[in-house]
């Protein structure tokens, strides 16, 4: 099953408060988007990063007790939606016994970020939290909410960051290859004919690469281009 | 003379981006020096030594951001010090090559990371080049030849 959603839960958390911390996460893929703030669910949404882009469906949902919700998310009933979870974030406070937070929150495909929005929290504090859960191999991951900062003493992303860093190194299924240059290669702009000769053949290698090379498309691609380059060549 | 035995680099998930061996093992017993280091070294306080003994070897790691270095060395033949300078220097290759590299960078350029290894530390698990200048070279040199039989294809 693809898996192209991401549900985000808040515990008690004011429309106003809601919309701000979406904003924060997902800003850059609402832009695009007539995203209202008291909206449950958010299709066709892009995330972007600089190797990739991938589709995914934003969903909202609130609640009272996290213990009783995840207890309802847990329940087979619910089988359909969590194979559907790319990942669940929790907005709420980092319950005082972790070891309570069930493994079958999320499987093993998923990501699960839970984000403290209460008292702070010190860093070295959810730095321990996050160790333990990742030594017992449960994809909980504590992130503090209200970070003044971006990155903490090991120059980890921290807060908001951390959770988009997350999502970026999360494995989509259905993601689009966006052909990056590998190393500081920088396609410089045409000066002259010969300049932008080089240019269009860079342009085309990377076309090309996106192509399936097998197919006729790619074998017409490539002939077209030969001609158009031999044609401004004089050849 | 540096004989590194084998180098990881794992995530602060606990997930293996990157491993390389020098020394023949088994596959199982790969996979017990992964699970068995894996959660030793994530639990570690910040400020405990870098240098800890694990079966008939010891193991030196250093963390940058949210990515563990890990290396198994020979004894009374490494130098942890040397060991530590090594992963310094493959990061600081990785970081100049990619430019302020992040794990995403070695997710979609794996390749590009174990050709930046293989040019620093050589199948036996002694130092290759130490040369940061000589390895990205010889790195643009491959790029550029990949990029050449690409644009041969291209406008054959």
């Amino acid at each position: 099953m693809k898996r192209d959603k991401i549900l985000i839960v808040f515990k008690n958390t004011s429309t106003t408060d809601k919309a701000s911390i979406i904003y924060q996460i997902f800003g850059q893929c609402l832009q695009e988007t007539n995203f209202k703030n008291d909206d449950s669910i958010v299709k066709n949404l892009t995330w972007s990063t600089k190797y990739y882009t991938t589709k995914f469906d934003l969903y909202i949902d609130q609640c009272d007790s996290i213990e009783e919700w995840t207890t309802d998310f847990i329940d087979p009933m619910c089988d359909l939606l969590r194979d559907a979870l790319a990942g669940l974030i929790i907005i709420g406070e980092i319950p005082k016994d972790t070891s309570l937070i069930s493994k079958s929150v999320v499987d093993q495909e998923s990501f699960l970020i839970w984000c403290h929005n209460g008292n702070q929290i010190e860093l070295n504090e959810l730095d321990d939290l996050n160790l333990k859960m990742a030594v017992s191999q449960s994809q909980v991951e504590f992130v503090q909410l209200d970070n003044s900062t971006d990155k903490n003493d090991y120059h980890d992303k921290v807060g908001t960051e951390r959770i988009k860093e997350i999502i970026d190194t999360y494995e989509w299924t259905h993601s689009k290859s966006l052909n990056t240059p590998r190393g500081q290669k920088k396609v410089l702009p045409p000066q002259d004919n010969l300049e932008s000769i080089l240019t269009q053949l860079q342009q085309a290698k990377l076309h090309y690469e996106s192509l399936d090379t097998d197919s006729t498309d790619a074998e017409q691609f490539a002939s077209e281009l030969a001609k158009e380059i031999a044609d401004k060549l004089g050849l | 003379m540096s004989h590194i035995k084998y180098l990881l680099l794992v995530s602060r998930q606990g997930k293996v981006r990157l491993m390389q061996w020098y020394t023949p093992l088994t596959p199982k017993q790969k996979t017990k020096i992964i699970n068995d280091l894996t959660p030793l070294i994530l639990t570690r306080k910040p400020k405990m030594c870098n240098i800890l003994e694990y079966n008939d070897h010891k193991v030196v790691y250093r963390r940058y951001a949210s990515l563990y270095f890990i290396c198994g060395i020979t004894n009374n033949q490494d130098n942890e010090l040397l060991t530590l300078e090594i992963i310094h220097r493959f990061v600081e290759t990785m970081d100049t090559y990619f430019g302020n590299v992040c794990e995403l960078d070695i997710i979609f350029h794996f390749d590009k990371a174990y050709d930046i290894l293989n040019e620093l530390i050589m199948c036996d698990g002694s130092m290759a080049e130490s040369s940061k200048k000589e390895i990205l070279n010889n790195i643009h040199a491959m790029d550029a030849i990949q990029n050449n039989d690409h644009l041969d294809r291209v406008l054959s």
